[in-house]
């Protein structure tokens, strides 16, 4: 092929035809392709091309290990490579402590995109597959590290009459509390005019729960400060930017709950709840997945939660390898998956099993029932995960390269890239 | 008005006439023709499947100004091989995935099928297939022209499809050092 003298020229093609031929390629090649000329590089920078190259990738699982190496890794959840791949580790033990996420760090993901927490007040969007890092306005200047000053990432958001990714941010900064909406095309952090409630908690995310984009192009959060004295629900509109009060709550936690999740079903909003009956039994003990659904969104009077359906689920089988142990083995957490229609079911922390559940299909699917633990390493989802949910699982443009060439260098994550639609 | 009417009966029998036939005759830019299945056009092109519901197909050739004969051709060879094939089990079950929207593999004789083809032949037939939103085929020839480019730096790319670099020296470094990372590990 490479000896026969070509006169084709590939200029000839248009470049939707071009693009869906790049496409096809692993992310190392569409990255390489930018240097092959001006118009192949618009090609594969445009947003769009992006985003439809991210959701050609296969969808990975993040996990934390947060003692030696502390590290951010990335499992596939499809095909025969098992493998976790190290995001991100620590390089320089001691000195270089900014330079590596800590499970709490990585706090948001959409479109492939993570974000993540350098340091109080200082957020970046990374993206893995190009690992190009762009920083987010900073709230505090660099050299001012004031008491008592938290800031929280709660939602991350296309905003779309941009274009422009946005973090909003929940600030409290002694008795001063506001949001803050960053964005990634810079012109510093911006004062929302709502006032913020008060951070009950300062280990940061948990008192959010992750939030939902809807179609509508709405946040909902399933848990939020201001829910737990308006006993209503917090919406945020992207688009407008505007925060609202449902006057729905989804049902409370009740006992036997191990994890409640909100996801978006046939374009309305959803709740999935993990339940396991008789618990005070393990060999008796059962377990279920409910999905209820919000009827007549949007209008006040009308709004009802009711649910649509509860199903059985297999118990969890044993996860440990040495068979005398006595561990009673529990479904813990969930974690939805591509758009939302499917959830992933796990257990364990250090090492986990997981199921993927169709929620329109109601059928586990696949039949792939369990993620190897035959890695001994710290694979930790551990309580980070439960914190920050949505960053668990990402639907990230990557060719993973193996070994430890991925290392992410200090240099590199100090480098602020421009955001051209690249990031 | 007698003599309108009876127009209007000589063509309502001829379009029942054109409904009843079961193939299609197609005329490329230089007026060459050629005949494909009906039914096999209208499953693979979704362009060709409007064409005929819409009753715009013309008996002496329907014009395709936007092809060539030998793209055409090939176009035409391939919906008459797709009719006899029998999708391969391993198509069916390829459902059964966690990814959202996996490019399906070309088959065997699809990878024969656009192998055979010059480099130019392809890009005609990449176009023609987009051009009659033919999914299918679109697929398996955009398959074959991302093969050719797999693993290759960007020098071999420009070589083989014969693009001409339009960067500077110092852009391209800059490129270069941005991603650095992707010009070496693979």
């Amino acid at each position: 092929m490479l000896t026969t003298p070509s006169v084709a020229c590939v200029d000839a093609l248009r470049d939707d035809v071009l693009a869906s031929i790049l496409l096809r390629l692993p992310s190392t090649s569409v990255l390489r392709c930018r240097a092959v000329c001006r118009s192949w590089r618009c090609i594969t920078t445009d947003r769009s091309f992006l985003a439809a190259l991210t959701a050609r990738r296969p969808i990975h699982i993040l996990t934390y290990a947060e003692y030696a190496p502390r590290a951010v890794s990335a499992t596939p959840l499809s095909g025969d490579d098992h493998h976790p791949t190290r995001l991100f580790y620590r390089t320089d033990r001691g000195t270089s402590r900014s330079m590596v996420p800590r499970s709490g760090d990585v706090l948001r993901s959409l479109d492939g995109l993570l974000v993540l927490r350098k340091r109080p007040g200082l957020f970046a969007i990374c993206n893995p597959a190009t690992r190009q890092l762009t920083h987010l306005p900073p709230l505090l200047p660099p050299e001012d590290r004031p008491l008592r000053f938290t800031a929280v990432a709660c939602g991350f958001y296309s905003h779309a009459p941009s274009g422009e990714y946005r973090l909003l941010c929940h600030v409290e900064h002694k008795w001063v509390r506001y949001y803050s909406i960053l964005s990634a095309s810079g012109g510093g952090a911006r004062r929302h005019g709502r006032r913020a409630p008060r951070l009950t908690h300062k280990s940061l995310t948990i008192h959010y729960s992750a939030p939902v984009l809807s179609r509508r192009g709405v946040l909902h959060w399933l848990v939020h400060p201001e829910a737990a004295y308006t006993g209503m629900m917090l919406a945020f509109d992207t688009a407008s930017e505007e925060f609202r009060l449902m006057p729905r709550r989804p049902p409370e936690r009740r006992r036997g709950d191990t994890s409640r999740k909100l996801v978006e079903l046939d374009g309305e909003l959803a709740m999935v709840v993990l339940r396991q009956q008789g618990a005070s039994s393990p060999s008796s003990s059962s377990w279920s997945l409910a999905v209820w659904d919000l009827r007549g969104y949007g209008e006040a009077a009308e709004e009802v939660w009711t649910m649509r359906y509860r199903v059985e689920l297999p118990p969890p089988t044993s996860l440990s390898v040495d068979t005398t142990d006595d561990i009673v083995e529990e479904w813990r957490w969930l974690l939805p998956v591509g758009d939302g229609t499917c959830m992933l079911i796990g257990q364990g922390w250090r090492r986990f099993k997981a199921i993927l559940y169709d929620l329109e299909e109601k059928r586990i699917r696949g039949g792939k029932s369990s993620l190897p633990a035959r890695n001994l390493s710290p694979l930790c989802l551990g309580r980070a995960s439960c914190r920050m949910p949505s960053s668990t699982c990402l639907k990230a443009a990557l060719k993973f390269p193996t070994s430890s060439s991925l290392m992410i260098k200090d240099a590199f994550f100090d480098r602020t890239v421009h955001a051209d639609g690249g990031v | 008005m007698e003599v309108d009417k009876g127009k209007g009966e000589a063509e309502e029998t001829r379009k029942v006439a054109e409904a009843d036939r079961d193939t299609v005759t197609l005329k490329s830019s230089d007026g060459k023709l050629f005949e494909v299945s009906k039914e096999a056009a209208a499953r693979l092109s979704t362009v060709l499947a409007g064409m005929i519901a819409g009753g715009s197909i013309d008996d002496n050739g329907t014009d395709l100004k936007q092809i060539g004969s030998e793209a055409l051709e090939n176009v035409v060879d391939y919906c008459n091989k797709h009719a006899n094939s029998i999708p391969s089990a391993a198509l069916i079950s390829s459902s059964i995935s966690f990814n959202t929207a996996p490019f399906k593999e070309p088959e065997e004789w699809e990878r024969k099928f656009v192998d055979r083809l010059s480099h130019d032949a392809l890009f005609d037939l990449v176009e023609a297939a987009n051009f009659l939103g033919m999914e299918r085929l679109l697929d398996v020839t955009c398959h074959k022209i991302s093969e050719m480019m797999k693993g290759k730096s960007p020098d071999q790319i420009r070589e083989v499809f014969n693009i001409k670099n339009d960067y500077t020296k110092e852009e391209l470094e800059e490129i270069r050092q941005e991603l650095a990372w992707a010009f070496y590990d693979d």
